[in-house]
């Protein structure tokens, strides 16, 4: 039999073994399970309801979240082409192409 | 392929990229009811919905199709919010993030009482639970998965789902009588003369 153990530290409670597994007696076990299968969902759907709007207001925050990450990425793509930019003027008028240390100023 | 409907666009929705918008639209309840079950906070289930569609968004190169969508979204979710679970493992449950149900909207001030306790009994009931029960009482109560998709999902076998499920179930009855019987003690003495 297939026993994975998921145990998290700090998180005491029903299950943190599976000893179970082969305690329960699997008539019993599958004559419990489903005459209990109706009896929660009701219940916890009520409970743990959203919003009524909340793909919309997913997609808002998600869209929101992508125009930051993309805004952010531009803005790195331009200090980047910045610093290219700055580095070709400097280089320009630094040092003459053709290495001739007098320039243009020979036209 | 994706079983992914289009989305449908409305103009409360940005126009997202289609197939992120139809995650979205197609398993944002599922994820937040699976992400406040656990974390028992709406902003934070709020915060796994988001991080979750876009991790499956930008991940979904990588989908084999060995389980559904449906399914990989869950585990996906279920990773993601017990992430944030441990993060936040001390963090009170503030009382105002309580739900409004049905009987709590009622003109009843016991009803409402009533209501509201049972609410409050069940979240902490929900909260005796380790992660992994929690989940499978979740996935299982609220999503309708089959003992095949909950051990899928939670990478356990079908004999520890039905079993954690059982014992859950047990669980949150003997939680949520014990409550309404410390209820009704309450009310009974404060019918004494």
């Amino acid at each position: 039999m297939n026993h994975h153990h998921h145990h998290h530290p700090g998180a005491p409670g029903v299950g943190d073994d599976d000893v179970g597994v082969d305690e329960i007696d699997g008539a019993e076990l599958e004559r419990e399970l489903a005459a209990s299968d109706a009896e929660w969902g009701d219940r916890l759907r009520d409970l743990l309801a959203p919003e009524d709007d909340l793909s919309a207001d997913t997609a808002r925050r998600i869209d929101g979240t992508l125009r930051q990450d993309s805004a952010l990425v531009a803005a790195l793509d331009l200090m980047s082409l910045g610093w290219r930019t700055a580095l070709e003027v400097l280089t320009d008028h630094g040092v003459p192409a053709d290495g001739d240390p007098e320039g243009s100023r020979h036209g | 392929m994706f079983p992914l409907r289009p989305r449908r666009d409305t103009a409360a929705q940005p126009a997202l990229d289609r197939q992120l918008g139809a995650l979205v639209e197609e398993h944002s309840q599922a994820v937040y009811q699976l992400a406040y079950g656990i974390l028992h906070d709406r902003g934070l289930a709020e915060d796994v919905v988001q991080e979750t569609m876009i991790k499956a968004w930008r991940s979904l190169g990588g989908f084999r199709g060995d389980s559904s969508v449906r399914t990989w979204v869950l585990r996906i979710a279920h990773h993601t919010a017990i992430d944030v679970l441990r993060r936040r493992r001390d963090a009170a449950v503030a009382p105002a993030d309580l739900p409004e149900t049905e009987g709590a909207r009622s003109d009843d001030p016991q009803a409402r009482a009533a209501a509201r306790a049972q609410v409050v009994a069940l979240r902490e009931a929900l909260g005796t639970l380790d992660d992994t029960s929690r989940s499978v009482v979740l996935l299982r109560e609220v999503e309708g998965l089959s003992y095949q998709q909950i051990a899928d999902t939670l990478e356990l076998s079908v004999p520890v789902v039905k079993t954690r499920l059982l014992r859950a179930r047990r669980r949150l009855q003997q939680a949520v009588e014990g409550r309404e019987g410390d209820e009704n003690d309450t009310h009974d003495d404060g019918d004494e003369p």
